[in-house]
């Protein structure tokens, strides 16, 4: 029972440096935004009351700001201060804040039209309720910077339970999509991606009937992806092992969204693959850009000595 | 200087505190994801009004237990009291950007198509009618029309049906309704 304890204790609570924490939360950032932008031409049609959907689907227990008596114009104002919050949250301003306001957003909009979103966004709302838990200002943001300039860079040591649950969703995401899957009969049978492939009405790039309706390649690609997620599942946890099998879920990532249209999924589970990156890892990462942005700043203002001094 | 959130963490009530969320968010998880189970209801009957509040509910079907086999597509075709016939289908646009529009509006047409979802045709043909009247044209007729193919296992010739066709869907607009402008 003390070993478990202790176990717990290490795993949720031992001070971590925040590098990898901050990066999620430009990653996110950058993922909220898009996902704002992309309700922008159809605010009017998803979620007001001369839309597509005037009556809010009920559910108990949601909560949102975006009621089925709010008004239209809270739905306008309630999707600006969400692209607001989400450029602050991306830059680190007053992030604790931004963090709410993105989140609460996030689920407002999610909420009172859940008809036009996938599992993608709800990715998306989950990661916006861990990030909202973390200390993901304190570095590699505008706050860090108004605090002391060297701050920006200096990665504190926390607790890091709230980016352990990012980890922790992302394991689950996959147990439980292999095991949805192996419930049913195409992918057990192998034909599963060969069908995927042929919705036309998800197709981003049509792939060639010849490969699509292959049976051989069908069985790869099938049993390829439940050996792909399973593996991320479980063997993430493993450090040796973990930066394989992430390898190969970017590249399945990329390959289904290069054919089919599932909106912010991947972009979202690539965001919360970060949080995988080990602290260390990611501290040498940034140090090389910082390099990188120093030297860049070096010769420029070289440069403009020389410009003011030809005569050297 | 250490702010509120490390001054938590670092006190043991607020450790404690901290750790209650931990296993909060963890019962929510296996509320969401176990197999149907007495255990899995027994557990989302505890953490559900909770989970839902914090839009911690979640489910990773994707394409599970089995992709759909079944192309469809949806239109809605507006007739005009000039006579004239306009075909409407959802945005798609390039598959760059715009995609990132047009899967919302592939997963509303995913779900309208559905005769269990009758209570959406309304609102989507009088929103049809709202966006698509003109000063001089007025449309006078919306009727939904959903599309669909079957396909067939890989390996077998031919490897998809022929489409078909349903109009399920047929609003008479009445001026009062391109008058309101909201649906009443």
């Amino acid at each position: 029972m003390k070993a478990t304890a202790r176990a717990w204790e290490r795993f949720f609570f031992a001070p971590t440096s925040v590098a990898t924490m901050v990066v999620v939360r430009i990653a996110f950032g950058l993922v909220a935004l898009a996902w704002t932008a992309s309700l922008a031409p159809d605010l009017a049609s998803f979620f007001t009351r001369r839309g597509i959907v005037p009556v809010q689907p009920s559910n108990r227990f949601w909560i949102g700001v975006l009621s089925p008596s709010a008004p239209d114009w809270a739905v306008y104002l309630t999707w600006a201060l969400l692209l607001v919050a989400a450029v602050c949250l991306t830059v680190g301003y007053r992030t604790r804040l931004s963090s709410v306001l993105v989140f609460v957003g996030i689920v407002s909009f999610e909420r009172r039209n859940p008809l036009i979103f996938n599992a993608g966004d709800v990715l998306v709302r989950n990661l916006a309720f861990y990030v909202m838990l973390a200390p993901a200002g304190i570095a590699l943001s505008v706050d860090a910077w108004r605090r002391t300039r060297a701050g920006f860079w200096t990665f504190a040591k926390r607790a890091p339970w709230a980016l352990r649950l990012i980890q922790i969703q992302l394991s689950v995401v996959y147990a439980s999509t292999v095991w949805a899957k192996v419930r049913g009969n195409d992918w057990n049978d192998g034909t599963a991606v060969s069908y995927a492939l042929r919705l036309e009405d998800l197709a981003r790039f049509r792939v060639p009937s010849f490969v699509a309706t292959n049976l051989a390649l069908s069985n790869l690609f099938t049993f390829g992806t439940l050996a792909i997620e399973a593996s991320i599942a479980v063997l993430v946890w493993n450090r040796k092992a973990r930066p394989w099998v992430l390898g190969a879920g970017v590249v399945m990532h990329l390959a289904i969204a290069l054919n089919i249209m599932i909106g912010f999924f991947t972009m979202a589970m690539l965001a919360a693959y970060l949080s995988f990156v080990p602290p260390d890892a990611m501290e040498r990462l940034i140090g090389r850009v910082r390099r990188r942005l120093d030297n860049a700043r070096s010769k420029r203002q070289r440069g403009l000595v020389t410009a003011t001094n030809p005569s050297g | 200087m250490r702010d509120l959130q490390e001054k938590v963490e670092s006190d043991p009530v607020g450790r404690a505190a901290i750790t209650g969320v931990i296993i909060f968010v963890l019962l929510t998880l296996l509320a969401s994801n176990l197999s149907d189970s007495a255990i899995r209801s027994w557990l989302a009957r505890l953490v559900e009004p909770v989970r839902n509040g914090l839009g911690l509910d979640q489910a990773w079907g994707v394409f599970a237990p089995d992709p759909r086999s079944t192309v469809y597509d949806l239109y809605g075709r507006i007739r005009y009291d000039d006579g004239t016939t306009e075909i409407w289908r959802w945005p798609k646009g390039d598959p760059f950007i715009s995609e990132y529009r047009a899967y919302h509006w592939q997963k509303w047409a995913e779900q309208v198509r559905l005769d269990d979802n009758s209570d959406l045709w309304r609102p989507a043909a009088e929103w049809l009618a709202r966006t698509h009247d003109r000063a001089g044209r007025h449309p006078t007729e919306i009727t939904l029309v959903r599309r669909w193919y079957d396909l067939n296992a890989p390996g077998t010739h031919p490897s998809r049906g022929p489409w078909n066709s349903f109009e399920f869907f047929t609003l008479q607009v009445s001026p009062s309704l391109l008058a309101s402008g909201a649906q009443t």
